[in-house]
């Protein structure tokens, strides 16, 4: 059974693209001196490594800081997403479409417009400028993905192990925790990935409800990018993007780990 | 188009699924693969239409080896489970497809569609989708489509399974009905034990990958060539005893052995029990179930042994009670013995 | 599970509540952007700010690079994302190394894009090197000025980079379950790999890939950080130009500002019923439920 030829070749240029740029990334943030036309660089040094560690956007409490953050959004989003999923898959109730539709209603809303939209509100709440503020707001852009997810394998995983955990004599809340949770455990896993990434990813609405005043590396590295540092900007990239991808096979390794183990499906 | 399969092995992932499997099927026969779930039996289809790559082994149709053939040029067409039928394309236009592709002009196959549907009773469905239909009239529609192929092989992959059990009897019968009209090579797997046996010119039995034995309905039935084969078809029982000098010997019957000296099962069925006779097998009646035309007694024997035999009249016997079952040793088949 | 008619209520609270903030949102947005501002002293609700948008040039301009960008980006990314999807499963390769290499990019953050394209496209970036060893050019001023113009072909390029495995990764499910299944008897039928793929996995992942079109386009069309990054001075993406009258020291701006967010919010709208439109004749014309 051969397939064309061609199907490798578009996979081979897809993996190209998306490898190289990461590769140059890391050489550009280990260049000192790399000028016109060089292929290159001319001189290479640690001043950006020795900026990022101890320079004034000091690096360690931001990734920390930003880090805690974007998991905080991961849990809220996904613990969002199981209480709504569970409402519409596993209840009866009326208006379930509304509820389908008002899931998708944070896509329509781009995060610029909300935020600006609600910054009266949070002045008056008193939640601008904080960093419970970023969070809820952060929470709200991830929310359609996180129920969505969560949606799939409620759905999938119904009730039938919390009613045969209830008639073996578990409470409510011990069967579910107990029985139904491993089972979603995998959509749970992909749900907090997705919160995370949206909410580490987030720079104008960090910006904007954040005031200036929560600092997450998204914030601090558009800057360095707008300054035209090359080997700066290379470096806070290397960070970010070192810190999600790190994350998020952190939860992979998880999932597959149990998959393996056979402690859930 | 004689189909011969030679030695088959094929692995899904690092699972050992067909194990040297060898097959040989004439032009324009029926032949059942019997077997339980998860013994190969799909697997074996997969592999002969090239959806499956071979690890060993070689299939050829009239002499040419398939190998060198990709999928789409086999003309080994498979009716699957889930019949497959396109939910974007009209009943007319599934049934027409094979012919679409194989570049008959449009009004010639339409009308060699609107033909086979016809044949299968799904003339006023030409325009509808197939989610419009119900199962058994989508099974007849994929039935419809596979015969537009017309393929040199037909395989049917558990289509009945899905059926309720008064739309599996028409299905049965419009199957064989279609096989005599069309003359196509038809291999038909399946786990039911009756189909198998009723439908079939001949069927091969297949357990955990490989092939145990192949023949008539008739010779499978009654001398099956293993113990699973056997116990396959069900209501046997074994009695145990010895051969010496061509003569085997239990404490309840004799007859005459063909086989070496040993310690041998004799392998007997339900039906052969005459329960009642002066001399036989004791047996105790375990328990006597209506069912409508027949009624149907089980006996259970003294070393744990279960047979059923149905009976036209309701029998005088009652629950525990004890008799003597007299056998024809004729009928059984006699196995080493194990353990 | 006893369906107490409270529990399902209760389980819906925070979903109600993110609710109830979007709706503030855009109720504040759409009052707003009606001259509603009472702290300004701005009581009577007109449609004078929308109209005067009309007729400011930097606002058209601004509307059409945002939808531009959107369109461009959501056609390319949906039409290659596709082709890279169909090459994950015509080979085979849906799960393991490759799959993990293709998600990659959707785990990056769009400001790593912007570097990325800056890195690589941008006038003495990797690819004018490229030329100049080649011997194709020896200025920079000489290979095309993808960044920073008003094309926005760099920020485009960004999105494309990311775009392109979000739309191979979301489909992919969906094309492989038809491709397995579908895809397969067609070919038993007698249709070439090609031929099942066109007639076939084709048509019946239209719904998914319409999914796909859908989130990419309303997405780039409300972007930010990457019009900022990689777009010229002006002019502006609509965002970001909100944005920028948003924070003006002349408070009088605000209500232009939020025009400018509510015919943001009117296009997201639109392009919603527009989708589910074409959602529903999809479905019923594939045969397949919504």
């Amino acid at each position: 059974m051969k397939r064309h030829p061609i199907f490798n070749l578009i996979l081979a240029a897809a993996g190209l693209c998306i490898l190289l740029p990461m590769a140059l990334l890391l050489v550009w943030s280990a260049a000192a001196r790399w000028p016109w036309p060089d292929l290159l660089p001319e001189e290479y040094s640690l001043r950006t490594v020795r900026e990022l560690l101890f320079g004034t956007a000091s690096l360690p409490a931001l990734v920390g800081s930003s880090t805690l953050l974007a998991l905080v959004v991961a849990v809220l989003g996904t613990a969002v997403g199981l209480l709504t999923a569970r409402a519409t898959e596993l209840y009866d109730i009326p208006g379930k479409s509304l509820v389908r539709f008002g899931t998708f209603l944070p896509l329509l809303v781009p995060g610029t417009v909300f935020a600006m939209g609600i910054q009266i509100t949070l002045i008056r709440l008193g939640l601008a400028d904080t960093a419970a503020g970023v969070v809820l707001v952060h929470t709200i852009v991830a929310m359609p993905y996180c129920i969505t997810i969560l949606t799939d394998v409620t759905r999938a995983v119904g009730v039938k192990y919390e009613e045969q955990a209830a008639v073996l004599g578990a409470g409510p809340v011990r069967a579910f925790f107990q029985a139904s949770l491993p089972a979603l455990l995998p959509g749970v896993l992909s749900s907090m990935s997705m919160g995370f990434i949206l909410s580490s990813s987030q720079y104008f609405t960090t910006l904007m409800v954040g005031g200036g005043r929560v600092r997450t590396l998204a914030l601090v590295l558009v800057p360095y990018i707008q300054s035209g540092d090359r080997s700066l900007s290379a470096i806070y990239s290397v960070a970010f993007a070192g810190s999600a991808l790190a994350v998020f096979f952190v939860l992979e390794g998880l999932l597959h780990l149990l998959q393996k183990r056979r402690v859930i499906l | 188009m004689k189909l011969e399969i030679e030695n088959l092995s094929v692995s899904i992932g690092r699972t050992s699924i067909l194990k040297g499997v060898s097959l040989a099927v004439e032009a324009g026969e029926f032949l059942s693969l019997l077997g339980p779930s998860g013994c190969g039996k799909s697997t074996l289809l997969k592999a002969v239409a090239g959806l499956l790559p071979l690890e060993e082994g070689r299939v050829s149709m009239d002499g040419r080896d398939l190998a060198p053939i990709p999928v789409h040029r086999r003309r080994a067409v498979i009716l699957f489970q889930d019949m497959r039928l396109f939910p974007h394309l009209t009943v007319l236009e599934n049934v027409a497809f094979p012919l679409k592709m194989q570049g008959t002009p449009r009004a010639e196959r339409n009308r060699a569609a609107e033909a086979l549907l016809e044949r299968v009773e799904l003339g006023e469905y030409a325009r509808r989708r197939p989610g419009e239909l119900s199962g058994g009239q989508q099974q007849r529609a994929a039935l419809a489509r596979a015969l537009a192929a017309r393929p040199e092989l037909l395989m049917l992959d558990e289509p009945f399974s899905a059926l309720d059990e008064n739309l599996r009897e028409g299905m049965r019968t419009l199957v064989k009905e279609l096989h005599r009209d069309f003359h196509m090579t038809t291999v038909l797997v399946t786990h039911d034990r009756e189909e198998a046996l009723s439908l079939s010119d001949r069927v091969a039995v297949m357990f955990e990958g490989r092939i145990v034995q192949t023949g008539t309905p008739r010779e499978v039935y009654r001398r099956p060539a293993a113990r699973a084969v056997a116990d396959y078809f069900g209501n046997c029982g074994y009695l145990r005893g010895r051969v010496e000098a061509g003569v085997f010997t239990c404490p309840c019957c004799r007859c005459a052995a063909a086989v070496p000296d040993g310690t041998y099962d004799l392998m007997l069925r339900g039906e052969a029990l005459c329960p009642g006779a002066e001399s036989g097998i004791p047996v105790t009646v375990s328990g006597v179930q209506f069912q409508g035309a027949e009624t149907r007694v089980l006996f259970a024997g003294a070393d744990g042994q279960r047979w059923s035999r149905t009976f036209r009249e309701a029998p005088p016997w009652r629950v525990g009670e004890r008799l003597t079952a007299g056998v024809d040793p004729g009928e059984g088949v006699l196995f080493p013995a194990e353990g | 599970m006893r369906k107490r008619k409270l529990t399902p209520l209760l389980l819906l609270l925070p979903f109600l509540a993110v609710m109830a903030l979007l709706l503030v949102s855009v109720g504040n947005i759409l009052a707003q952007s009606l001259g509603y501002i009472p702290a300004f002293g701005l009581t009577e609700p007109t449609l004078d700010y929308y109209g005067a948008l009309f007729r400011e040039e930097t606002f058209l301009d601004s509307l059409w690079v945002s939808l531009r960008i959107a369109l461009l980006s959501a056609v390319f990314a949906t039409v290659l994302g596709v082709a890279v999807c169909a090459a994950l499963v015509q080979t085979g390769r849906t799960r393991g190394g490759m799959l993990y290499l293709i998600r990659v990019p959707i785990l990056i953050p769009h400001a790593v894009a912007a570097v990325f394209v800056i890195q690589i496209a941008s006038q003495t970036g990797l690819l004018a090197r490229l030329a100049c060893a080649l011997g194709l050019l020896s200025d920079p001023a000489e290979f095309p000025q993808l960044l920073y113009t008003p094309g926005y072909g760099g920020a485009i390029l960004a999105y494309l980079w990311k775009e392109i495995p979000f739309v191979a990764y979301f489909v992919l499910a969906f094309m492989a379950g038809i491709s397995k299944t579908l895809g397969e008897a067609a070919e038993n039928l007698g249709a070439s790999p090609l031929r099942s793929f066109f007639q076939i996995t084709l048509p019946l992942s239209l719904p998914a890939i319409a999914r796909a079109f859908f989130i990419i386009f309303l997405f780039a069309f409300g972007g930010y950080e990457l019009p900022l990054l990689l777009g010229p001075t002006l002019p502006k993406a609509l965002p970001v130009e909100a944005y920028q009258l948003y924070t003006s020291p002349d408070l009088l701006q605000r209500p232009s500002a939020m025009a400018m967010n509510g015919i943001i919010l009117l296009f997201s709208a639109g392009m919603a019923l527009l989708y589910g439109l074409v959602l529903n004749r999809l479905c019923r014309r594939l045969g397949v439920a919504a």
